[in-house]
């Protein structure tokens, strides 16, 4: 829901992971997944700073756009909220 | 790179190919870092260490490591340390060669199922001949150990051959691992019916042999003309391995009714079957000799092939 927000927009992966309160143990098999099934794309960092690696950049694509428009609102959480058990 | 970035480092090698490009993306994330790397460096352990493609990377190499210390530790009593560190030896130098199974040219395993099978039932055939080896010849007191470097060499040649033929690069297609796996089970389960429909076991291994042989004629027939020799030599090694495995069960948890009678002069009737029991094992190890040499006629040529072909790189 977090890439949903702004589906144009590149994300970090470390970003993606604080604000949506996952750590990179959570986070990654999620993004993994969610890659494999084609809801997500990633790509690059084009430009990376001399003397470090380029970072992956994860962004939402049309399919996981469409997924997220049909979800039922109550399986949609929100960052600050109580997760339920799924 | 310091702590985190080596702990990370060695965590993305388990990955697979396919999920290479996640190590990559995790160890670039973090060398992005300033302040929390090791809780970051964890969680992306913990993200490798959870994927089912890693366990099943490291669940061969862990278990041939098991392995090795299992024997070292079982081994610890044998009070003579050549025959100690001897097989230690002998199960180093099959886990070796099981590892080889995953490089070329022994490696990788076929593409078929046949190829999967007939690899996983050799290793097994072999694994449990080690083990059996180990448990008989591993005694606190006993100092033979002119057997051991004769029985690693005969366990890695079997290991060899079946390599040879499940590897990848082998010409054996499906039909050929089939028809001879198939019929080296049935030239066992034939001698082993015959074995209790006229018993007892006979004393020498001419009819397992003659078991074995039409076994290996039968594959050939399925096989057909161009793959008969493959298929007749995988009938051969599994055939040879099974009917061994079948002699060491039957003459050590057999009914007496099956033991023939080969102690000369033994004391009472349990010493005679006792006795029996144990000498009945010996002249079917020309067994293990005759399907030895069957594997190192499948190991030849593809040994041979690598040889050429890293000349012509050369």
């Amino acid at each position: 829901m977090a890439l949903a927000a702004d589906p144009s927009q590149w994300r970090y992966g470390y970003e993606l992971g604080q604000e949506v309160d996952l750590k990179a143990g959570s986070l990654y098999p999620i993004l993994m997944r969610l890659s494999d099934r084609g809801l997500v794309e990633s790509r690059w960092e084009p430009d990376p700073p001399p003397g470090r690696p380029a970072r992956h950049l994860y962004r939402v694509t049309s399919a996981g756009v469409a997924l997220a428009v049909a979800s039922p609102a109550g399986a949609v959480w929100h960052p600050g909220e109580p997760r339920s058990a799924w | 790179m310091n702590a985190p970035d080596r702990v990370l480092a060695a965590a993305v090698r388990l990955l697979p190919p396919g999920r290479r490009e996640w190590g990559t993306a995790m160890r670039a994330e973090l060398a992005s870092l300033r302040g929390d790397r090791w809780r970051f460096t964890l969680g992306c352990v913990r993200a490798v260490a959870t994927l089912p493609a890693v366990w099943r990377r490291a669940a061969g190499p862990t278990l041939l490591l098991g392995v090795v210390a299992a024997t070292v530790w079982f081994t610890a009593d044998v009070g003579y340390e050549p025959l100690r560190w001897g097989l230690v030896g002998l199960v180093c130098t099959l886990v070796v060669i099981a590892c080889l199974g995953r490089l070329r040219p022994l490696g990788p395993v076929g593409d078929h199922a046949a190829a999967r099978a007939v690899r996983a039932g050799g290793l097994l055939l072999i694994g449990a001949l080690a083990a059996e080896t180990v448990v008989s010849l591993a005694h606190k007191d006993s100092r033979d150990v002119t057997g051991v470097p004769v029985l690693t060499v005969m366990f890695a040649g079997y290991l060899l051959g079946f390599l040879a033929l499940t590897a990848r690069r082998s010409t054996a297609s499906s039909r050929t691992l089939v028809a001879g796996a198939l019929a080296g089970v049935g030239a066992a389960a034939a001698w082993t019916a015959m074995v209790f429909a006229f018993p007892p076991i006979p004393p020498g291994p001419a009819l397992a042999v003659l078991t074995i042989a039409l076994g290996a004629g039968v594959a050939a027939t399925i096989a057909g003309h161009r793959a008969a020799l493959l298929a007749a030599s995988c009938a051969g090694t599994v055939g040879a391995l099974l009917t061994l495995h079948a002699v060491l069960a039957l003459s050590t948890w057999g009914p007496a009714g099956l033991i023939p009678d080969l102690a000369p002069a033994a004391l009472t009737p349990a010493d005679n079957l006792a006795n029996s029991r144990i000498e009945l094992q010996d002249p079917y190890l020309w067994l293990l000799l005759l399907g030895w040499l069957i594997a190192l006629t499948q190991a030849a040529p593809l040994v041979k092939n690598a040889a050429s072909q890293a000349r012509h790189r050369l």
